[in-house]
């Protein structure tokens, strides 16, 4: 019962016990340690997933400005046509009106010339 | 959802400012018809003619240059491809009395100072209507310039074309045919009652 073997053996195991009890105490973090690991990940630079030729560029911005410019082109070129058109119109417009003044002169001189028996244009 | 619509805004910018660029580049073409905007042929031969404007009810100025006659179409395009330019004012009036005979002889003046060829001059005395038709060869081998004064009690007509268009030519577009000139056969004699 009193061995001495057996005592140092209980005597040791308390230890072991009052280590572990020591080592797995809760120990509350210093005072504004949260703020300063929030402040450190926030300040270091993110890791960008982004291919290496569009870092600092936004594709979807340059995608999205030259769909609008080709779809201006596109208007544009609609709007000349039409005008083009309307262009030719008026002008075969004026020549018909042209030759209708012009003929009826002529026709006038035709009337007036053949009462004296003079056939004019032959 | 900020970014979202500094996007959108951006975006109707761009189409904005691309959209007004784009009408700044189209020429505003004129939409007036049988009444040329802008001179193309300078046509000093009848200079002046605007004064007979007032009182018309009804005004044709046409200045068609080489470019546009080019521009005309169907069966009118030979016709036309034959022509240099054409020049044509014409003026209407609700009555008779509304211009002054002697407004219009400073240009038949000119016809004959000239180097025209003014081979008819017809007068009707009953009506007042003169029509003055003028030739004369044109310069650099363009054909020649054809100059038709017509004035009557309520219409007034000054017409310039140069090229090769015949007087036949200027008939049928106007829709006035010219006159059948295939000889007829006589026309059998009646029979002889029995």
């Amino acid at each position: 019962m009193n061995d001495p073997r057996s005592i140092s053996r209980g005597s040791q195991a308390d230890d072991f016990e009052e280590q572990l009890k020591r080592s797995l105490t809760r120990v509350e973090a210093p005072e504004g340690f949260a703020a300063r690991v929030l402040e450190r990940a926030a300040s270091e630079r993110a890791v960008s997933l982004q291919p290496r030729f569009c870092r600092g560029f936004r594709l979807g911005w340059i995608c999205a400005v030259a769909a609008i410019l080709v779809l201006v082109a596109l208007v544009a070129n609609q709007v000349r046509v039409r005008r083009e058109r309307a262009r030719v119109a008026e002008i075969q417009a004026q020549f018909d009106a042209a030759m209708r003044a012009t003929s009826g002169a002529l026709r006038q001189t035709r009337v007036q010339l053949q009462r004296v028996g003079v056939n004019f244009g032959e | 959802m900020t970014k979202e619509r500094i996007r959108v805004a951006v975006m109707l910018i761009i189409m904005m400012a691309a959209g007004a660029a784009c009408r700044a580049q189209v020429p505003q073409a004129s939409v007036q018809t049988v009444a040329a905007a802008e001179p193309q042929v300078k046509d000093d031969l009848f200079a002046g003619t605007e004064k007979f404007e007032q009182g018309a009810t009804d005004v044709t100025n046409v200045n068609l240059d080489p470019s546009m006659l080019s521009m005309v179409g169907g069966d009118k395009s030979a016709v036309a491809q034959k022509m240099q330019f054409v020049v044509v004012h014409t003026y209407r009036y609700p009555k008779p009395g509304m211009y002054k005979m002697e407004d219009v002889e400073p240009y038949r003046q000119k016809l004959r100072a000239g180097n025209w060829n003014c081979f008819i001059h017809v007068t009707e005395s009953k009506t007042g209507q003169a029509t003055d038709i003028c030739t004369q060869p044109a310069p650099n081998n363009q054909g020649k310039d054809m100059v038709i004064v017509s004035a009557e009690p309520m219409e007034l007509t000054f017409v310039h074309i140069r090229g090769n268009a015949s007087v036949a030519d200027l008939e049928k577009l106007g829709g006035i045919a010219a006159p059948d000139k295939t000889p007829q056969p006589p026309p059998p004699p009646p029979a002889a009652p029995k």
